[in-house]
């Protein structure tokens, strides 16, 4: 069996989008950690492109009639999880960020309290119960 | 009072430069014996200079949190600076200086943790408009189905807490519109609630942050997360 221009045309794909990724790596503006994530859907694209058997073999097994629907499943599948993954990293990161903020603040306010002892404190404190 | 019951004015503000100073001097004048702090939310005005002028600490946030965010922050510095009971107030005249003593009264008394100023509690001549009443009434009678007990102004933002539910909040305090499910929050461990009848003004400056169409985004929203709160995890290590 040949190869189909549709293989081909996915291969280089994959390839595109294993380059763009090494390319925002090495300029450090993309992270290892979601390079990877990347890299191996890159690979998941290649296979049901080069064994398209193997795509018909297990749509068989599973019962399914129609088998590139198992492909669309699939991606579908891991799209859905990469993005809840990343509402997770946004919920972090907002958290982060929040507390980072308030800190800031909390900060700048200490370093306009007059120190203690000045005689013009407006407040009696100095005494934090920290923690 | 002892020195364990000194309580701490937390007054949110975004963009309330107008209304701030007149909110301030009340307070200096019907409420001496609290500390104020004025936490600028990102205002894009002259809120932290008026704050300043008036004498009273203020905590910049260097970007825009949403109320939530910006009460929190006034929690942490409660705890920091060792006060056992802490006053949300609002910065645009809406709450009333005279009637801070009515919420942090049952606070000190160890009545309950969460005191709420109520509008609605009595007849106190406090009218918004048809559509923000009703809303209320829909979230504080959510609120009540989900905590058990009567809750009447669930989203009234003229608060006391005391120091359980300080810790509590400090460590988490919902961001968006914080009041109902904070309410909710704090009921699911054990934190006893109780409302007071306060009188309040309508707003001098600004308008609300919630109109029209996104009236009912909120209460969706708001609806999910009392929902939800039931089920939040609370502090690890940490009895509430």
């Amino acid at each position: 069996m040949g190869i189909r221009p549709v293989s081909v045309f996915v291969i280089v794909v994959a390839l595109f989008i294993a380059l763009t990724v090494v390319f925002y790596v090495r300029r450090w503006r993309l992270k290892e950690q979601y390079s990877l994530l990347w890299l191996v859907l890159a690979v998941a694209m290649v296979v049901p492109a080069a064994a398209p058997d193997l795509v018909e073999w297990t749509a068989d097994r599973l019962d399914v009639i129609y088998a590139p629907a198992l492909i669309f499943f699939a991606a579908l599948a891991v799209v859905a999880m990469m993005l809840f993954h990343y509402s997770l990293e946004i919920s972090r990161l907002s958290d982060q960020n929040r507390e980072l903020a308030q800190e800031l603040g909390l900060l700048r306010a200490r370093l306009e309290e007059p120190p203690p002892g000045s005689g013009h404190e407006p407040r009696r404190e100095d005494a934090p119960a920290r923690g | 009072m002892s020195e364990g019951d000194r309580v701490l004015v937390i007054v949110p503000a975004h963009n309330e430069a107008e209304a701030l100073p007149d909110v301030l001097d009340q307070l200096r004048r019907h409420a001496p014996g609290y500390d104020v702090v004025v936490i600028n939310d990102g205002s894009s005005d002259g809120t932290a200079r008026v704050a300043r002028e008036a004498g009273v600490p203020v905590l910049d946030m260097c970007f825009n949190l949403g109320i939530g965010g910006a009460v929190q922050a006034g929690f942490k510095y409660a705890i920091e600076h060792g006060y056992a009971i802490a006053v949300q107030m609002d910065a645009d005249g809406q709450h009333v200086a005279d009637q801070i003593e009515r919420i942090v009264a049952p606070v000190r008394a160890g009545e309950c943790e969460l005191c709420i100023g109520s509008r609605f509690l009595e007849e106190t001549g406090y009218d918004g408009s048809f559509w923000r009443r009703l809303g209320t009434r829909y979230l504080s009678r959510v609120s009540s189905i989900v905590t058990g007990q009567r809750i009447t102004d669930a989203t009234s933002g003229f608060r006391a807490v005391g120091p359980r539910a300080l810790r509590y909040l400090a460590w988490h305090y919902p961001s968006d519109y914080p009041e109902p499910e904070s309410i909710v929050l704090l009921s699911r461990h054990g934190l006893p609630i109780r409302e007071v009848s306060v009188r309040m003004q309508p707003r001098q400056a600004g308008t609300s942050s919630i109109s029209g169409l996104a009236t009912f985004y909120y209460m969706a929203k708001v609806s999910l997360s009392l929902l939800l709160a039931v089920f939040k995890e609370g502090p690890t290590g940490q009895a509430a």
